[in-house]
């Protein structure tokens, strides 16, 4: 009885959210967590998001291109004048390929936190934000990668990449749920610029997940495993 | 830079002096340490370049830090003892690492730092990972609520005009 009073009461507050990447999202995770897939389906799905990270923006904008002006790219826009949706998200991307289409000493290490402002993109999308003037400038650019590219830089983004794929949950009883957990939030990272330091305590449940995640296999587990195999 | 490096290399030495004591995976534990000192000089940057205020500039830190600090203490130095590893033990440490990082996030508004930045964020993301969590729905719901119920007090000092963040709970 409690479990369905739950279920209705996060379904309520999804809807009310507006959001619907953590509509979509929340239906995948559950889809995770019923059908129970080979461990290694976990593992090899949450490092093929964390690979196809950098890729995001130019898959979206690609997908954009082909959906331009259809019916499937009206179906995914909230309303016609909502700026938010998923095509505007790449004219806002656009403003920030444009600063990386010629290199610059900056790129290797980003501009800071915020890297929208000190890069100039923010002033681009200034008009998108036109309703929001007060604050356009703390305005993220609604990916992860590119987020994390102006913030800091090719380098810092290298070490992020590389960190997520060094993780591992194997040491866990419940890898799959901990994958299932952290795929999520890396999904949610191609149309939002999370999970950053902006969504603070989204950024915190990351850094948990990860600090689990460097836990090493423990040696009873891998010999369990072992066992189990042969 | 060369100031980053000097500070990895020390950090690096000085995580050797725990070798044996601490159980991590080391090449992902000092890859998040990297992350994360890069993280703070991108703070540190912005601040310089008069991107962050003062107060923001202190928010963000204390957020990285606290939030980085408070978690290895409670899964890696716990895990390097007598920590089981029943994901149970983990959310549980999970849920009452969260109401101490709300309590410091609320200590830190009392201290003068406007709008400490947490009130304001639940939602999409919360409830995506929350979902992701849904197994436990019972435990989500008592043990996060009273998270919610420190986010309450925010209400009161603060002017919250998306009441979406109240009805989430």
């Amino acid at each position: 009885m409690l479990f369905f009073f739950n279920l209705c009461l996060i379904a309520l507050s999804l809807l009310l959210l507006d959001s619907r990447s953590a509509i979509i999202l929340s239906v995948l995770g559950f889809i995770a967590l019923i059908v129970k897939f080979p461990e290694k389906v976990y593992l090899w799905g949450f490092r093929a998001v964390v690979l196809l990270l950098p890729a995001s923006t130019f898959i979206a904008i690609l997908l954009s291109s082909v959906l331009s002006g259809s019916l499937s790219e009206s179906a995914v826009a909230r309303n016609d004048t909502d700026i938010e949706t998923f095509a505007n998200r790449t004219i806002i991307w656009g403003a920030v390929f444009d600063v990386y289409s010629s290199f610059d000493v900056d790129h290797l290490f980003g501009f800071g936190v915020k890297g929208q402002v000190n890069s100039g993109v923010a002033e681009k999308n200034h008009q998108i934000f036109i309703k929001r003037e007060d604050d356009y400038k703390s305005k993220t650019v609604h990916n992860l990668m590119l987020q994390s590219l102006l913030d800091i830089g090719y380098v810092g983004s290298f070490f992020f990449l590389v960190m997520l794929l060094s993780l591992n949950f194997k040491h866990s009883d419940y890898s799959k749920l901990l994958y299932s957990s952290l795929g999520a939030m890396l999904v949610a990272g191609f149309a939002e610029a999370s999970p950053m330091i902006y969504q603070s305590e989204l950024f915190y449940i990351f850094i948990v997940l990860v600090i689990i995640g460097l836990r090493p296999v423990s040696p009873q587990r891998a010999n369990g495993m072992s066992n189990a195999l042969s | 830079m060369l100031f980053f490096l000097i500070l990895i290399n020390l950090l690096y030495k000085w995580g050797s002096l725990f070798r044996g004591s601490i159980r991590v995976n080391k090449r992902g534990f000092s890859l998040s340490l990297i992350y994360i000192f890069v993280l703070q000089l991108s703070i540190f940057h912005a601040y310089i370049s008069e991107v962050l205020q003062l107060d923001e500039f202190l928010k963000y830190t204390f957020f990285v830090i606290i939030a980085y600090g408070l978690a290895i203490s409670l899964f890696i130095i716990k895990g390097s003892s007598n920590f089981s590893n029943n994901l149970d033990t983990k959310i549980d440490l999970f849920f009452k690492s969260l109401l101490i990082f709300v309590i410091l996030n609320l200590l830190l508004f009392f201290l003068g730092v406007e709008n400490p930045h947490i009130i304001f964020e639940f939602g999409a993301g919360d409830a995506t990972i929350l979902n992701s969590f849904g197994f436990e729905l019972k435990r989500v719901f008592f043990e996060y609520f009273w998270c919610y119920m420190c986010n309450f007090i925010f209400l009161f000092y603060s002017e919250v005009e998306d009441w979406k963040c109240v009805i989430f709970l």
